[in-house]
């Protein structure tokens, strides 16, 4: 069964430590507790996972309250972490008989482990450190020799393992049964020779390996990419959002000496729950890439001569005076990345709209770059029908479009598997591949590249009356069938698509098609899945040729009149160009100045050779980015950028969750938040006030955005807000 | 009081696993029988005879078998313990191999009564004798229209399955077993009240009924000659009703099963396996391995049965009954029970793996000479930490034996600890049953893991 929305629970009365308190029916009695303030040591107890009892650690007496008002006792202690709470449950958490079984335990836990704190990568953070230090025996009466067993092996290119630290808890093991699914570790051997491992000591290959390191309760688990690279006591904690892809997961950076040393996940259990993916974990480095711009420069010849960032602004801005008074309206254009906070695009869009009077900018590489207004938005909204993680949870049916999940979405790869998990959802996937979805997928339908339009219509042919039932060539008419009844069956599907519709050579049509199959379905929902971390935002501030902040039409007057009233100048009301647009305008000569701000088309647009010739034939190319990227080598004017780590702001993800993070590090050399290069290049064209910081910034598109009303810093707090 | 023989009556008619054999004699009728009965009136024929389970734990089958839901509509499975891992234990392999049709229709009885269409004998690795004996009546019970659809016309539909074990002792605790049948590891699942019992959410979380080889092999005899009958048996104990199959090892002079009614005196089962061999009676593990030991003064006036076993100390577990003479050395005993529990530990939860390990190598030190007094007590007190705080009962098994060897014989580890020898250590009759010389378990020269080596040779 799904996970309904909203129940009710059922209270129960128990009490703990003599403490009475009423709590939902099933709650396991270790949450109960903390709701009191009981502390219960644990090991292999995890909020997201099953629990299993294993341990032992959580020992506490427990007794029921007989219907004559006195207590009958269990002869034996219970485990806190699996025992659901019912009427008249009464624990004591603290009584001497528990103090005594909770030091048995560390005891025999103690006995085995080797006790190199010292050298271990957890020694500062580790649990069973700290459970020893509040409950654990002062001393050992083991005097045998203890299991001796090979260290630091290394089960992949992140993870290695500590044999000898190990406590059996299976936390990893369960992880990679139960969360990311793909069943990696197993314990091998039992009693005493118990050893969490790959099956044949093969290569851990998986995308979540990184959380088995943060939910190991001792240092038998390690990153390779952190270990003995610092202790957590000289580390420096920041709250952050990962900036790899539109999932928005939650993260700790740890530094030291302005080095992000480490990546952990931060709790968040509306977004990532508790985990992330490797990508995010370990492959999040570019902040202290070798190729770091740390200095604006100019091109001299072949060579680039670095220059203060006030003879950068002139030049850029005598490029530009001269482009416009040209008189050509096209002569200049920029596109912006999506990897820029929301506050840096807003300011994007402002700059080039206000002060330099165009509408030519995007943000968008992929292939469908039409009017989102008329294609998507009118009949279903922003460019989805405002789907949140949860919602997977409580869908009939999800229905995962071109999208290889576990690549493009890791996190909502997770949840939709927990969602098939524990609640029964049902998953139907279309891939011209075979994907981990399709391993729990009720149907999977398999079509050649490129067949996604044919797909949809076949799709829609079954589902309507009006059609005749053709047979289709693709794929496999059977599934097709078994899928389209699945469809009509399921009301409240979620479609979601990925980056197969994006970059479709027919996108509009294919898009238009879609839109018309969730409309077809009883209650249907389609999420059109973004690729980057603040792709949303970009939409949401307005990086497009006819769409203003909030998505108002350029050509709207009234819309016009509020933004001109705020910034105190007539806005263009003609549409602008497209990325691609802008692209040709560059080879026919008509576009002079083009600003790229932290986007990087010859890698990323689907098309490389056409950026890289629009950019080669433009006359003067401004790349403003953290890294030395391939599109960097074309420019003539190069403006170093800070990276998220080294800025604050925020990102809005796919589910248009506006998530704050903060400054983690200091920016190196002489590099730039984006936001504030736009903000110096305002006020050195508009003589106004520019924000001086961020939040600033976030007050003034809480005023002009609607559906950014709330979203001033104080009310996104650290785990954000959805706008609806 | 003799010997009397139910189940055991395979005994005395050869051929008794064929089944035109198996029919002469009866059998079958009580499924015919049953299959005219309500549903109903089968557990409460089971009711009335007193049947408790003969695994280990003495559950009253007929709780059991009454608490599988009546009216859902989840397929329910009737599961056979046939693992028979208890040291001591050989019952179910005489029970399997020579009268499997017994077994087989007391199982199709039960899958009857509780709306099963499913059942499986999980049968220990090593049997695999008993597997073929099994095996063979299945295939002559389907060919006699007693498994299959339509049973006997009865529109009752019934398989059985075999499960072959792969040599674990922890796989025959219920919750493993039902790990182990559905393909997982053979670690046991949380029990009641921390998940709902077998018997609501069992093997697939559908209703199970699990029994053991023995209680389900007593079911035919109840049915066809009625709960009452069969509750004579026994009724001068407190609350055990029926004949149970011990199975006599060790010292006697005719080792066994001998099948015998509750309420006989426990000296007369020795007596029945030919007495005491090779000197006085030291005492009696009456149930197998996982039980305390009965020193020679209690034996003398114990009596059969669950509460009055209890009563001296012990229990009546699976009926394995492990006599020792006087010349046995409880050090080297107690040794080898931890080892067989340190061995069968299946490491999923602290105080077991941890304590089993840390046991033996007390154990083992003592028996090098280099024991220390505070040992014994350092024992007891690791006894007390695993038992009842282990996830199964598998911790309580590794305890309670070496609670009990200590507690009665403690002169003896004291002997040992002070002496650096076996108090029997001169004794020509002891020296056989010590183990080779030089033998330890944990080897600290060398990884207590296969793959060991590899690994190091790999490190980061
Ligand atoms: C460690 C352990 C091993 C067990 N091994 C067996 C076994 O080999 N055979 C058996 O019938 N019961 C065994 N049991 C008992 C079973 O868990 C269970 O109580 C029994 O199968 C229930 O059947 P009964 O009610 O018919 O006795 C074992 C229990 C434990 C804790
Ligand atoms: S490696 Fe860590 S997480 Fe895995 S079982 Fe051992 S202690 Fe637990
Ligand atoms: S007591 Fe614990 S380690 Fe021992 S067999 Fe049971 S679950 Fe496994
Ligand atoms: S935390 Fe409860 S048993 Fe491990």
């Amino acid at each position: 069964m799904p996970k309904p929305k909203h129940v009710e629970p059922k209270l129960v009365n128990i009490e703990i430590n003599g403490i009475p308190l009423q709590v939902p029916e099933g709650e396991l009695l270790i949450e109960a507790a903390k709701r009191i303030g009981a502390d219960i040591p644990i090991f292999c107890y995890h909020k997201y996972m099953k629990p299993v009892g294993m341990c032992r650690m959580c020992l506490v007496e427990i007794g029921t309250k007989q219907p004559d008002g006195s207590v009958r006792k269990m002869p034996k202690p219970q485990t806190a972490c699996t025992l659901p709470c019912t009427e008249g449950l009464v624990a004591w958490t603290e009584s001497e008989q528990i103090i005594k079984d909770r030091r048995a335990i560390l005891e025999f836990l103690l006995i085995n482990h080797p006790l190199d704190c010292p050298i271990c990568d957890r020694g500062g953070e580790c649990p069973l450190q700290n459970n020893t230090q509040f409950y654990g025996p002062p001393v050992s009466r083991y005097i045998e020799i203890k299991r001796h067993l090979p260290k630091a092996f290394p089960l992949s290119k992140y993870v290695a393992l500590d044999l000898e630290r190990c406590i059996h808890c299976g936390r990893c093991v369960r992880f990679t049964e139960e969360i990311s699914g793909d069943a990696q570790l197993a314990f091998l051997f039992r009693g005493a020779q118990m050893q969490p491992h790959t099956f044949q000591l093969t290569e851990f290959t998986s995308r979540f390996s990184g959380n088995v390191i943060e939910i190991c309760p001792v240092g038998a688990l390690t990153s390779r990419t952190y270990r003995f690279r610092a202790r957590p006591w000289d580390i420096v904690t920041q709250k952050s959002i990962c900036s790899m892809c539109s999932n928005g997961c939650n993260l700790y950076l740890d530094s030291r000496s302005g080095q992000i040393v480490r990546i952990n996940a931060r709790e968040n259990p509306a977004v990532n729950e508790t985990w992330t993916c490797d990508k995010g974990k370990f492959e999040q480095t570019y902040m202290h890439a070798p190729n770091r711009l740390t200095q604006p420069m100019r091109r001299r010849g072949g060579d680039w001569e670095p220059i203060s960032w006030a003879d950068a602004y002139d030049l850029l801005l005598a490029r530009i005076n001269e482009a416009r008074k040209t008189g050509d309206r096209q002569a200049i254009a920029a596109i912006a990345g999506q990897r820029l906070s929301n506050e840096s695009l807003y300011l994007f869009q402002k700059l080039f709209r206000a002060a330099f009077q165009t509408n030519n900018i995007d943000h968008r590489l992929t292939r469908y770059q039409g009017n989102l207004q008329a294609d998507v938005a009118a009949r279903l909204g922003y460019p989805t029908s405002g789907i949140e993680y949860g919602d997977l949870e409580s869908a009939p049916l999800v229905f995962v479009f071109g999208s290889d999940l576990i690549e493009e979405q890791p996190m909502i790869y997770l949840r939709l598997r927990k969602a098939w998990r524990h609640y029964g959802v049902k998953v139907l996937v279309a891939y011209p591949l075979s994907t981990p979805v399709e391993e729990f997928a009720e149907v999977s339908l398999r079509y050649p590249v490129g067949g996604e339009l044919d797909l949809v219509k076949a799709l829609l042919q079954r589902l309507s009356d009006s059609f005749p039932a053709s047979p289709s060539q693709s794929p496999n008419p059977v599934s097709i069938d078994a899928a389209a009844s699945l469809l009509a069956q399921s009301p409240g599907v979620i479609i979601l698509v990925g980056e197969k519709a994006w970059n479709h050579p027919e996108a509009q049509s294919l898009l238009l098609a879609l839109v018309e199959l969730a409309q077809r379905l009883p209650d249907g929902k389609l999420a059109l899945l973004l690729p980057e971390a603040n792709s949303q935002g970009a939409l949401d501030m307005g990086v497009l040729p006819d769409l203003l902040p909030g998505y108002a039409s350029v050509d709207d007057a009234t819309a016009r009149a509020r933004f001109e009233a705020a910034y105190s100048v007539p806005l263009p009301a003609q549409p602008g160009l497209n990325t691609d647009a802008i692209f040709h305008a560059c080879l026919t000569g008509e576009v002079q100045v083009l600003y790229l701000a932290g986007v990087n088309p010859v890698e990323r647009h689907y098309d490389p050779a056409l950026a890289e010739r629009a950019l080669s034939a433009c006359d003067f190319v401004v790349v403003q980015d953290a890294l030395m990227t391939e599109t960097a080598h074309y420019a003539d004017l190069l403006l170093p950028a800070c990276t998220f780590a080294e800025s604050e702001g925020t990102f809005t993800n796919w589910e248009r969750r506006v998530q704050r993070f903060w400054k983690a590090i200091e920016p190196p050399g002489d590099a730039k938040p984006d936001w504030l290069i736009f903000a110096e290049l305002w006020l050195r064209t508009m003589r106004q006030t520019p924000p001086f910081n961020p939040r600033e910034i976030m007050c003034e598109i809480s005023e002009l955005v609607p559906s950014y009303a709330d979203c001033t810093y104080e009310m996104l707090g650290d785990q954000g807000r959805r706008w609806e | 009081m003799g010997e009397v023989r139910l189940l055991l009556k395979c005994r005395e008619i050869p051929h008794y696993d064929e089944l035109e054999v198996y029919e002469a004699h009866g059998g079958y009728q009580a499924l015919r029988k049953a299959l005219q009965m309500d549903r109903q009136a089968v557990i409460d024929e089971v009711k009335k005879s007193g049947l408790r389970g003969r695994g280990g734990a003495g559950f009253p089958a007929w709780i059991k078998w009454n608490g599988i839901p009546k009216d859902d509509d989840k397929p329910h499975y009737v599961l056979c313990n046939s693992d028979e891992g208890e040291p001591g234990t050989f019952k179910d392999f005489e029970l399997m191999s020579r009268a499997p049709h017994q077994l087989i229709e007391g199982m199709i009885i039960a899958g009857y009564a509780v709306r099963a269409r499913t059942s499986y004998i999980y049968i220990r690795g090593e049997y695999v004798e008993c597997a073929r004996q099994v095996r063979k009546a299945l295939d002559q019970a389907y060919r006699a229209g007693y498994l299959g659809t339509n049973i006997l016309g009865s529109g009752f539909d019934h398989d059985i399955y075999i499960h072959m074990g792969a040599g674990s002792y922890e796989c025959g605790e219920e919750s493993a077993m039902m790990s182990s049948l559905m393909g997982e590891r053979g670690m046991p699942r949380l029990k009641f009240p921390h998940a709902p019992l077998p018997v609501i959410a069992g093997v697939w979380d559908c209703p199970t009924l699990i029994n053991n080889c023995e209680t389900l092999s007593c079911v035919p005899h109840i049915i066809l000659n009625g709960g009452e009958w069969y509750a004579q048996y026994g009724a001068g104990t407190k609350n055990s009703r029926g004949t149970k199959i011990f199975s006599v090892s060790g010292h006697v002079n005719r080792p066994g099963n001998y099948e015998v009614e509750f309420g006989t005196p426990l000296m007369d089962l020795i007596e029945m396996a030919g007495g005491v061999k090779g000197g006085k009676l030291k005492g009696i593990i009456p149930g197998g391995s996982s039980m305390p030991i009965l020193p020679a003064d209690k034996c003398e006036d114990a009596i059969i049965g669950y509460e009055e076993l209890m009563e001296k100390g012990s229990m009546v577990g699976s009926g394995g009954c492990i006599v020792l003479n006087e010349h046995t050395c409880i050090v080297h005993f107690a040794w080898r029970t931890a080892e067989f529990y340190a061995h069968e530990s299946c490491g999923k939860c602290t105080p077991c793996r941890e304590g089993t390990r840390w046991m033996v190598q007390i154990l083992e030190r003592i028996l090098q000479g280099k024991g220390r007094m505070e040992d014994i007590d350092l024992l007891l007190e690791i006894c007390d930490h695993i038992d009842g705080r282990s996830f199964c009962a598998l911790g309580d098994a590794a305890a309670w034996p070496i609670r009990a060897f200590i507690k009665n014989y403690r002169e003896e580890f004291e002997h040992f600890v002070k002496h650096g020898r076996s108090m029997y250590a001169d004794n020509p009759e002891s020296q056989k049953m010590f183990p080779p010389k030089g033998y330890q378990r944990y080897n600290p020269m060398r990884y207590e893991y296969t793959y060991g080596s590899v690994l190091a040779d790999a490190s980061v």
